[in-house]
């Protein structure tokens, strides 16, 4: 399955309509992962996640002739799938409002560890550019993106789903505070310890593969 | 004085266009006189767009592809 295909939003919402099959299973190969990460941030169990993302993409399947396109398809999904975990987390007894949800898990609230500053607040030592980006486009490499995925799986709970519905998925904050409803800061806060931890992994990676001591 | 610490810290405030205007402008000033901050924030926006290239897998469960399968059919 091709998901690299790009759909003009208004051709797959009629071409769900009509039932079509590539259609569906574009939708669903395209968005399993980030529904799958977003549920499991918001449920303790994998299963049970697995088994509300599922759930969701029947619902949009059998709902999908009244989507009217007030918001974008993807944000009207993701709508489904947090309002549907959170009713199956209420009936489980397994998952609390996302405001407290994995708060023994996450990580110390400091951002910083203490050697990345010197005592006055600067960097201990120069910033470089990541060896992992591309001269040519200056991104990030494709290897580089993939560590970044790998990484993302290790982020606790709520920063995962943040991360995932801001910066994988690109939804705006307004549409994620409103999802999971919590605040502006609250978000931001989650979403910088994310990045944070992101780029220090991957910080990690660069220092592992340019160390020829460190690969065994 | 804005202090690297605080530019890091902030960062993703910055990113989002969330600084009040004083917050703002000393961070401008801090980036103008810190070539290390300036790097840093580069590698911040190329992570947010690495982010955004993350592929799709490819691995929905089987049955559950199906399933679905079965749903469209009807």
């Amino acid at each position: 399955m091709d998901v690299t295909r790009e759909w003009d939003e208004a051709a797959l919402v009629e071409a769900l309509v009509r039932g079509e099959e590539e259609a569906f299973l574009w939708l669903v190969h395209r968005y399993w992962p980030s529904m799958k990460r977003v549920a499991g941030g918001l449920l303790r169990s994998d299963n049970v996640a697995e088994e509300v993302v599922q759930e969701t993409f029947e619902a949009v399947f059998k709902e999908i002739a009244r989507f009217r396109g007030e918001s974008s398809l993807r944000t009207w999904m993701f709508r489904i799938l947090v309002n549907r975990a959170r009713r199956v987390g209420k009936r489980e007894a397994r998952s609390i409002p996302f405001s407290g949800l994995g708060r023994q898990r996450e990580e110390p609230r400091r951002d910083a560890p203490e050697d990345e500053f010197t005592s006055r607040g600067h960097w201990s030592s120069p910033v470089h550019g990541w060896r992992m980006v591309d001269p040519q486009s200056e991104a990030i490499s494709r290897q580089g993106v993939q560590l970044l995925a790998e990484h993302l799986e290790d982020l606790p709970e709520r920063q995962r789903t943040i991360v995932t519905l801001r910066d994988v998925e690109g939804l705006s904050s307004k549409e994620v505070c409103k999802m999971l409803d919590i605040s502006e800061g609250n978000q931001r806060v989650l979403l910088h310890r994310g990045r944070t931890a992101l780029r220090r992994a991957l910080e990690s990676d660069e220092t592992r593969l340019s160390d020829p001591g460190a690969r065994a | 004085m804005t202090t690297c610490r605080e530019v890091s810290s902030l960062i993703t405030d910055y990113l989002d266009g969330k600084l009040g205007p004083l917050q703002w402008l000393r961070f401008q000033l801090h980036l103008l006189v810190c070539p290390s901050c300036r790097q840093h924030l580069a590698n911040m926006r190329q992570l947010v767009d690495a982010l955004g290239r993350i592929p799709p897998e490819t691995e929905v469960p089987l049955r559950v592809v199906e399933r679905l399968r079965g749903l469209a059919q009807l």
